[in-house]
């Protein structure tokens, strides 16, 4: 029997609210009278707001109390205790910064060491717990004065992964975090932690995005982060699940580099990055192939990046943003490429391509690192943007994607059952930024 | 003095006497044909041209063509400077016979006809057949359906959901790019023609758009038919589809008489639209499970007899919905004759 199709839902939710126990101990307690439970509350229709359901960085969240302290929900300590689980947190987080002091070997191919971590991350941080010098086995690591800044916490159901036969997922949750130089200074240099909305069903998904959507008929203020926090511990809370964790500097090493981290045994280790090819690939026949050969999959953003190709480790170890030499720019070419948008649609998916000239984010950053009163900053590929295809000059692209975003949490909101027509919505499964 | 002999006569002014005097006897019984040849005698050439008339049938006597009713042809003919040309009449009956020889294909088409079928789907193609990607601007990309012609006027057009070709705030005259703007953001390059008029309502979810600067097929891609016929669909018939994203699947239509309630946003608002539903057919279920998917909106659902498609095509895929039970998907589709009616085209081509 199907459910009768009214038009796009309205959601009706009801938050319950935590109730506390303040019954008196030296007296009886008195019979509970008989109450009715709480109205639900009802949240009136309105259409999605970007601000406060899919990109939060209005300072009233993101240097709320919860983004402080050693263990705060939304702090870095906090998140990191998590990740740490049973083991210590120092160790947990010391091995992850030290990986960027060695030389990594990831998928079959060598990343440079970026000994930089140690003066910029390690020795402030340590010169802000008061500790100037100390070792690494003397230091006692305060996560009170951990060296990141919250930017912003951002609903990414649009990652939904519903329909895919083997790995379904309704999304991501993500903390976005700017690392702190000498005298909190903002380093080009971001975090971001990834969690996985857990949810495999449409249901449940939906669930996901009807309660990020209740968010936006709420006023910011402690509400709106109780509210907000019900919702992030679900996903980094304690039975929470990371994808990974992904960074991008420029502030440890020429060039741009993003590298990616996962959680295995009890450590964050150094991963390739996701449908990202290695620049080895750049301009090349192999590069071109993969695209010839997978068109179809790019242009509907079903593509996945395989870690091997032709018979060569494929899937990048970590993705830079051009060169020590030339920093500048980058830009995925493929010679001879048999259609010019799939190579253009593949370079957003990638890392350097999606964080550079293909999307006119001249400063790699989305999510710029911020000063301690100030909103984080937004790149054009996320408000609103034209670029010229920069292998294929007179076509240009336009992005907007918070817009899209918010496009896909309404229709991910509208009931069991409901109509979805097929004209080709964003073919985002492919995207991982 | 001797005489001077005279020079013969060309073959181009033996043409021109041809077509001033012995073309109109090409209305005699008879004569089958007139052209200039060579003056044969016993078989052999001569040497000299002649108007060469051939007949069905050659008769010297008199009496005999009188009673046949044909008409006695002269010896020669005169040019204008008074030299004769002969007259030649052979026997000779025609009958229709050809060869056949292979002919090139333009280039680009053959190249077409080279590309993988997922990949050609969502090209852009020099020879537009239904089955490809094709959007309005505005919209990401949907199917081509059919090549249908205007019942007024005789043009093809590309018949497609409105939803794809005109989408929410757009108005008649829009471009309209293939591919679809999702598979190629060149909008300029490929510009197809213009939105001529749309539907959404009770008879269905429909648009048509002209066909410019393109040539067509008219055959459904990778179904290999041409849809000519309509009918209506009833529970139990056996149907296919060729979409752009799911490509050739085949289902069985499950329920009739539907009329879906969707909010299509923008200035249509909430609209119900009537059509049928379709399951997946278990005796040829899609490699990946999927019977439709998103960009597949206007493929055209046609009519399958004894495992192969027909031409009579039932309806026009517009939707996909969801069992809130089993969490079954569904395929919906509009019914084309509705469609096809509101928007006064034909699947016939004009004579």
């Amino acid at each position: 029997m199907k459910t009768p199709l009214p038009c796009l839902a309205l959601a009706v939710l009801t938050l319950v609210s935590a109730c506390s126990n303040s019954g008196n101990p030296t007296q009886p307690p008195p019979t509970p009278p008989v109450t009715p439970p709480p109205p639900p509350v009802v949240v009136a229709p309105h259409e999605p707001v970007i601000e406060k359901e899919l990109m939060i960085t209005h300072l009233s969240v993101v240097n709320d109390d919860r983004t402080k302290g050693p263990d705060g929900p939304w702090s870095f300590g906090g998140l990191m205790k998590r990740l740490a689980g049973t083991g210590d947190v120092k160790t947990f987080t010391l091995n992850w910064l030290r990986t960027w002091e060695s030389t990594q070997t990831i998928n079959a191919q060598t990343v440079a060491a970026r000994s930089a971590i140690r003066p910029s991350v390690i020795n402030t941080w340590k010169t802000r717990d008061g500790q100037t010098g100390a070792t690494d086995a003397a230091w006692t690591m305060n996560f009170a004065n951990a060296p990141f800044r919250l930017l912003a916490i951002v609903n990414r159901v649009d990652l939904n992964r519903i329909d895919d036969p083997v790995d379904k997922t309704a999304g991501e949750g993500r903390y976005v975090f700017g690392v702190l130089g000498a005298n909190d200074a903002p380093l080009p240099f971001t975090v971001i932690f990834e969690y996985r909305l857990i949810g495999t069903d449409r249901e449940r998904l939906r669930g996901w995005a009807q309660e990020w959507h209740a968010l936006g008929a709420m006023s910011f203020g402690p509400q709106f982060n109780s509210a907000l926090q019900t919702i992030t511990d679900k996903f980094s809370g304690a039975d929470g699940q990371l994808n990974q964790i992904r960074t991008n500097e420029i502030a440890l090493a020429l060039p741009w580099e993003l590298r990616e981290f996962r959680l295995v045994g009890g450590a964050l280790v150094p991963s390739p990055t996701l449908q990202t090819p290695a620049n080895a690939f750049q301009n090349t026949a192999t590069f071109t192939k993969f695209i010839d050969d997978n068109e179809g999959e790019i242009l509907d953003g079903t593509v996945r990046v395989p870690a091997q190709f032709q018979n060569q480790p494929f899937m990048a170890a970590s993705s830079l943003v051009g060169t020590a030499q030339d920093p500048g720019s980058f830009v995925w070419q493929a010679p001879n490429v048999g259609n010019k948008e799939a190579r253009h649609k593949l370079a957003v998916f990638t890392c350097n391509g999606c964080h550079n000239v293909e999307t006119g984010t001249a400063n790699f950053l989305h999510i710029a690192n911020r000063a301690p009163n100030a909103e984080a900053q937004l790149s054009g590929f996320l408000t609103g943007i034209e670029v010229n295809d920069p292998a294929n000059p007179p076509v240009k692209h336009r992005f907007t994607d918070l817009a899209d975003r918010a496009t896909l949490l309404k229709a991910i909101m509208s009931e069991p059952g409901a109509i979805r027509l097929q004209a080709l919505t964003q073919p985002r499964r492919a995207r991982v930024h | 003095m001797a005489k001077k002999k005279s020079r013969s006569l060309t073959q181009e002014e033996i043409i021109e006497v041809l077509r001033a005097r012995a073309q109109g006897w090409l209305s005699y019984p008879n004569v089958t044909s007139v052209g200039v040849g060579p003056k044969l005698v016993d078989g052999q050439p001569t040497g000299e041209l002649s108007i060469q008339v051939s007949v069905a049938e050659k008769i010297r006597e008199p009496q005999k063509l009188a009673a046949k009713g044909f008409v006695k042809l002269p010896r020669f003919l005169r040019a204008p400077d008074g030299r004769r040309i002969p007259v030649d009449v052979v026997e000779r009956s025609f009958r229709l016979s050809f060869h056949l020889v292979p002919q090139s294909m333009p280039p680009a088409w053959a190249k077409e006809n080279t590309l993988a079928p997922k990949v050609r789907r969502r090209r852009r193609l020099a020879r537009i057949m239904p089955g490809v990607s094709v959007s309005h601007p505005t919209v990401l990309a949907g199917t081509i359906g059919a090549i249908v012609y205007e019942r007024l006027l005789g043009g093809p057009c590309i018949l497609s959901n409105a939803h794809v070709l005109a989408g929410t705030g757009t108005s008649p005259g829009d471009s309209i790019v293939q591919p679809g703007s999702s598979d190629s953001a060149d909008l300029a390059r490929n510009h197809s023609g213009h939105l001529l008029r749309s539907h959404i309502g009770l008879a269905g979810d429909g648009a048509i758009a002209s066909i410019e600067g393109r040539a067509f097929d008219e055959t459904l891609f990778e179904l290999g038919v041409v849809p000519r016929r309509l009918a209506k669909a009833a529970i139990g018939d056996r149907v296919a589809k060729s979409g752009r994203t799911t490509g050739v699947t085949f289902g069985i239509v499950k329920r009739t008489g539907l009329i879906f309630r969707h909010n299509y946003g923008g200035t249509i608002g909430a609209q119900d639209v009537g059509g049928f539903e379709i399951s997946i057919d278990p005796a040829r279920p899609p490699a990946d499970g999927r019977l439709c998917s998103g960009g597949d909106s206007g493929a055209l659902w046609m009519i399958v007899e004894n495992g192969q498609t027909t031409d009579i095509a039932v309806g026009l895929h517009f939707a996909e919905q969801s069992d809130a039970a089993t969490g079954v998907d569904f395929g919906l589709a509009c019914n084309l004759h509705s469609v096809i009616e509101t928007l006064e085209v034909s699947l016939l081509r004009p004579s």
